[in-house]
């Protein structure tokens, strides 16, 4: 009998697991997404054809993909940094937690699109675009992290918590041996949760000059997101589909490639 | 021989709650255990039996009175405890923390201790596919490896069906009479504990409200009327102290 056990699709929204052939895969996580880009395409341009431009570069469309995905991966691993022990902060005490919850509740309520001018303005004045864009998104991904921390730690089993102590385990050893591991789960959810969301707001976190005064597109950070701005803009549709593709073939490959491993592995570190 | 009659666990008048302004889960609870012994501590489920270890053990501290525990201890919890991103002997190994030694002679000592509770077999396992008993059992050679002197069993039996427990009962007592390790067992169930213990301690009313000495040789039987009276009798002890 053939087993899917190599094949299984894990979605991170609850324990479900899926088996998939790798074709289905590939349908699901590429021809599916781009379909829905050609549509797109169709109802920008009006025509089955696939818009064409002689001026396209196919490569600046790469670098900027590129020069997102960098500004991501930045502001996550920032999050994780902050965002773990802001969740461990929270629940090493009833009393901080009473006080700290509501704090990260009311913050990742904010839009932080709302605060984008002044943002921008403090990083103009400082003269650090880029951080502007990083803090942006951090601001939008730490929350998953946070929470998905603090749950993560109250679903680790008394006794297992107990474990460390009784058989001697110095604070440190406890984190990295029981706490850690038992966070792997939680957290591989809670960065999916961020990174999609940064994915969201990375687009108008590239272009600047829609927040900075008397600013231009000269003033965007180069990403995808102010690729798709300018060429939207520009009437420059064959960029805009170029973009719009790569982008989601960027995401899918990260899903198929990044977190569907994290996601089958994250299954051994969960209690049962 | 005083060594032999030395009292590894006493709790003088211990009392204890959750939470400042709660009421009390236990009550000026006073009791001793004397080294070599095995002792049960019976009482109706969500008690506050296993506060009694946790106590023991150090895990937290009283509101008054005083737990003294001279021995090296070592606890056995329900369903094992086990780590489930650790191989059978990655969790054994937890066992060894501040035992000195060798990564080789923990390796073999780790194998050795398996292999005696019949899980040599299983070493590279995940607990996640494990049954019941043999979770349990990994349980047991994480806290043996280092060669407790007490060893605090919070309700071993109570996740697993009755033919485990009663083969896991029959290890435990060989365990116990040939590494002569004092043992603590806490067990809703009156037959577990009169079929292993020397003495029962009766947990009712938030305090040990009567303590019943079981002077039987062992093996036990289930169906021995003694062990049915003892059984009867601390049952009675229950049943009056929770109308009272």
């Amino acid at each position: 009998m053939r087993s899917h056990k190599g094949f299984q699709y894990y979605s991170h929204r609850g324990r479900r697991k899926h088996p998939s052939t790798p074709l289905e895969r590939i349908g699901s996580h590429l021809i599916l997404p781009i379909l829905l880009v050609l549509a797109a395409a169709f109802i920008t341009t009006h025509t089955f054809a696939l818009p064409y431009s002689s001026t396209l570069n196919f490569h600046t469309v790469l670098l900027a993909l590129g020069a997102s995905v960098l500004r991501l991966f930045i502001a996550y691993i920032l999050c994780l940094l902050i965002g773990i022990p802001l969740g461990l902060l929270a629940e090493s005490d009833k009393r901080i937690e009473s006080v700290l919850l509501p704090v990260y509740d009311v913050m990742e309520s904010i839009p932080v699109i709302a605060f984008f001018p002044v943002i921008i303005l403090f990083f103009v004045s400082s003269g650090f675009l880029e951080g502007a864009a990083v803090f942006m998104l951090f601001f939008s991904m730490i929350w998953s992290i946070i929470f998905n921390t603090i749950g993560g730690l109250k679903v680790i089993p008394k006794e297992v918590i107990a474990v460390g102590k009784v058989f001697g385990l110095s604070r440190w050893d406890r984190f990295t041996k029981i706490t850690l591991p038992a966070l792997f789960p939680p957290l591989v959810t809670g960065s999916i949760l961020a990174l999609a969301a940064g994915w969201n707001i990375v687009i108008v976190a590239e272009a600047l000059h829609a927040y900075a005064p008397q600013s231009t597109h000269a003033h965007d950070l180069y990403g995808i997101g102010s690729v798709l701005v300018q060429s939207a803009a520009a009437g420059d549709n064959a960029q805009l589909f170029v973009a719009m593709t790569v982008l989601v073939v960027m995401i899918a490959v990260l899903n198929l490639f990044l977190w569907q491993p994290l996601l089958a592995r994250a299954e051994r570190y969960k209690f049962d | 021989m005083t060594f032999m009659t030395d009292n590894v666990l006493t709790f003088s008048n211990v009392s204890y709650c959750y939470e400042p302004n709660e009421p009390h889960v236990l009550r000026d609870a006073s009791f001793t255990l004397k080294r070599g012994t095995f002792g049960a501590i019976v009482g109706p489920s969500g008690a506050g039996k296993s506060t009694l270890l946790r106590l023991a053990i150090g895990l937290t501290k009283p509101l008054s009175g005083t737990v003294t525990n001279t021995a090296r201890t070592r606890m056995i919890f329900q369903d094992g405890a086990l780590l489930p991103w650790r191989t059978v002997k990655e969790n054994v190994h937890l066992g060894f923390t501040g035992t000195p030694g060798t990564k080789r002679e923990h390796h073999k000592r780790i194998q050795e201790e398996l292999e005696s509770l019949g899980l040599g077999h299983l070493s590279d396992a995940y607990p996640r596919e494990l049954s019941g008993g043999q979770r349990q059992r990994v349980g047991i050679a994480r806290a043996l490896v280092a060669d407790p002197e007490f060893l605090l069993l919070d309700e071993p039996f109570s996740a697993l069906d009755f033919e485990t427990s009663a083969r896991l009962s029959e290890e435990l007592l060989q365990i116990f009479s040939e590494r002569s390790i004092t043992m603590l067992m806490v067990t809703h169930n009156i037959e577990d504990a009169a079929m292993l213990a020397d003495e029962i301690f009766v947990f009712s009313g938030g305090t040990i409200s009567h303590k019943v000495p079981v002077h039987l040789p062992r093996p036990r039987n289930r169906d021995d009327q003694h062990v049915e009276h003892i059984v009867k009798e601390v049952k009675g002890f229950i049943t009056h102290a929770e109308k009272v």
